[in-house]
């Protein structure tokens, strides 16, 4: 069995290829000089940040229960969902009590959303869900799916986006990022204000405080959690820190690591409602999502739950930017995708990811959490192979019985000239359009034993 | 069994000491004052001065009662100019906090395609932790630099959703 990423790749057009490469490039520099500029040691700011994700995950139901306890203090409506299905019909319940006859839903960027794939299940109850991210909403327009997780249309060139807005209606052909990005500016300000509720992931959900943590560039997330009289959030249990303390060192580690900023434009650090306020929602709901992470958590990838979905990994991998996040067949690409999602939705229909891997080693060192990425990716390739997954055609019992036994190697190199002449199975690939090279020049084994 | 019981019954938690944030942040030249207007600078943002920061009122501004200028002539979502008064400021990296309390608005830092802040001289924090440290129990955002993207090609552009001009007026007590 090929992998589905090989598969992908395989059909992939140069434009998309340049797109996805040149941008990965550029993240990768100024990651290094965002971290280098901001620590004085990155890789000790790293090492402590996946110590505090230890001991997250090492005292979760703890952490998740404090996080519950203060949310609820701080007037946040806790909800729990143990898988996607779950999250959907929680999150559809709050908009029917919202808003009954369907409506605007403005949304903010939230990869757990993507994995539960809300918005189908909105569409679906007569409810119009807008991306409001200047990337998302180009992917929602599209029809597509994102193909990374920091930078959704990582794979577009910006004569993509220009017609897609042409299309749409927006305002004329324009191929200049400023007027494109004041387009969908405009577009989007009456959807903020049309919108009855909005949803958003969450970054850090602060267990000793209950305040949701959010970051963002562009004020989309910003304008969602705040204009619509509403807000939903949606995030994953492993999702939490300690304390508010810890995000001088998440939030710099966080933006370096995604986008080479010291600090995003925004971190909103939401308490609650509005609270004598002249705006914000008058309800707030968290909803806190499983859907395979204690799965996770009880298995032997669990480190993978530290990630705090920077990208990082994906920006730095050679199969990633040959083949975009698409090829990986789910809403995780890159490293993190191939190790996160067979864990979480099981080897049996993932485990082809983690032969989308050189195992060169890049993801581990840039990972802002140091998360074993290259390790898991061997050990995901055992489960497949024991699962009987990563069959590829080669008959590999006679080579490992020739390999453990030397005299049985040694009578089989002396008979290998005879057997180059026979037909194999194997040779076949090779020899439609090349001739099989012969045997030239001396035996090594007769080279060594005579050298001295 | 609730979803709320299934979750929380899969988590067998191993107890352990909780662990520290300690990041180490390079030293920045100059006093606090300076390396918040440098940082301010490299993310697109102004320092301006009492002269220029009382032109903006005159200009048919909207304001946050907060600042003690209110004019609701225009709405927070039609205002060409926003004001807000910033709890506090971080030198380190150029940030402006801005505390929701009552009787405030999270709009009007965020609508009108201008932004002008005040802070006083006297609360630029250090860095980050200090920051952290001394948060209000309110909505808090950090404002660091204008609305920004880079979803095109990976070419900036400020004030996409947010403002895209900046102005901090440091006040002196």
């Amino acid at each position: 069995m090929s992998s589905r990423v090989e598969d992908y790749a395989s059909h992939l057009n140069q434009e998309t290829i340049d797109s996805v490469r040149g941008a990965s490039a550029l993240k990768v520099t100024s990651r290094q000089v965002a971290l280098k500029a901001v620590f004085v040691d990155a890789d000790e700011a790293r090492a402590n940040a996946a110590e505090i994700k230890n001991y997250v995950l090492d005292n979760l139901s703890k952490l998740l229960l404090e996080l519950e306890a203060n949310c609820e203090k701080n007037g946040i409506q806790v909800h729990w969902a143990k898988d996607a299905a779950a999250a959907n019909r929680i999150i559809l319940d709050l908009c029917r009590k919202a808003s009954p006859e369907g409506g605007t839903i403005a949304k903010a960027k939230s990869m757990a959303t993507e994995e539960i794939h809300l918005n189908k299940h909105l569409e679906e109850a007569g409810y119009q869900p807008v991306e409001t991210d200047l990337g998302e909403f180009v992917v929602q327009i599209d029809g597509d799916t994102p193909s990374h997780i920091v930078t959704p249309i990582i794979h577009k060139n910006r004569r993509q986006i220009a017609e897609s807005f042409k299309r749409e209606g927006l305002g004329e052909y324009s191929e200049v990022p400023e007027i494109l990005a004041m387009q969908a500016r405009e577009y989007l300000r009456q959807k903020f204000k049309d919108a009855k509720i909005g949803i958003s992931g969450v970054n850090f959900g602060i267990a000793a405080t209950g305040r949701l943590v959010l970051v963002e560039n562009e004020g989309n997330s910003r304008l969602s959690t705040t204009a619509p009289p509403i807000h939903i959030a949606l995030m994953g249990i492993e999702k939490i820190l300690p304390e508010e303390r810890d995000l001088a060192l998440f939030i710099p580690l966080l933006a370096g690591s995604a986008t080479g900023q010291t600090v995003t434009s925004y971190t909103h650090l939401i308490s609650g409602p509005r609270n004598n306020n002249l705006d914000g929602p008058e309800e707030v709901h968290l909803v806190l999502l499983d859907n395979g992470r204690t799965r996770v958590l009880n298995g032997r990838y669990r480190e993978i739950l530290r990630c705090i979905r920077c990208g990082a990994c994906m920006n730095v991998c050679p199969v990633y930017r040959q083949s975009s996040g698409h090829a990986y067949g789910h809403v995780y690409g890159g490293p993190i995708g191939a190790v996160l999602v067979p864990a979480m939705e099981g080897v049996e229909k993932f485990g082809d990811l983690a032969k989308a891997s050189s195992l060169c080693g890049a993801c581990e060192e840039v990972c802002p959490v140091k998360i074993p990425l290259p390790d898991m990716l061997l050990k995901l390739r055992d489960d497949a192979y024991r699962a009987k997954l990563n069959k590829d055609g080669i008959p590999w019992g006679p080579f490992a019985f020739g390999a453990t036994h030397p005299g049985a190697w040694r009578m089989g190199l002396k008979m290998l000239p005879m057997a180059s002449k026979l037909p194999h199975p194997l040779k076949k690939g090779w020899t439609e359009s090349r001739e099989a090279p012969g045997r030239e020049g001396r035996d090594f084994r007769r080279w060594w034993h005579d050298r001295s | 069994m609730t979803d709320r019981e299934a979750i929380l019954g899969a988590i067998q938690d191993r107890p352990s000491e909780p662990v520290r944030a300690n990041p180490a942040f390079n030293p920045q030249p100059g006093d606090l004052r300076e390396q918040f207007r440098t940082n301010l600078e490299k993310l697109g943002g102004r320092l301006i001065d009492q002269a220029e920061f009382e032109t903006h009122l005159t200009r048919g501004t909207w304001a946050d009662p907060a600042s003690g200028q209110v004019s609701t002539a225009k709405g927070v979502w039609e205002a060409e100019v926003g004001i807000s008064v910033a709890l506090a400021a971080v030198a380190s990296t150029g940030s402006l906090i801005l505390a929701n309390t009552p009787g405030t608005y999270r709009l009007s830092s965020l609508a009108p395609p201008t932004s002008i802040v005040i802070v006083d001289a006297s609360a630029i924090h250090a860095g980050l932790a200090e920051a952290f440290d001394n948060l209000p129990s309110d909505t808090v955002v950090f404002v660091t630099g204008t609305s920004r993207t880079a979803d095109i090609e990976g070419v900036m552009v400020r004030g996409v959703h947010g403002p895209g001009v900046l102005l901090v007026f440091v006040r002196d007590p």
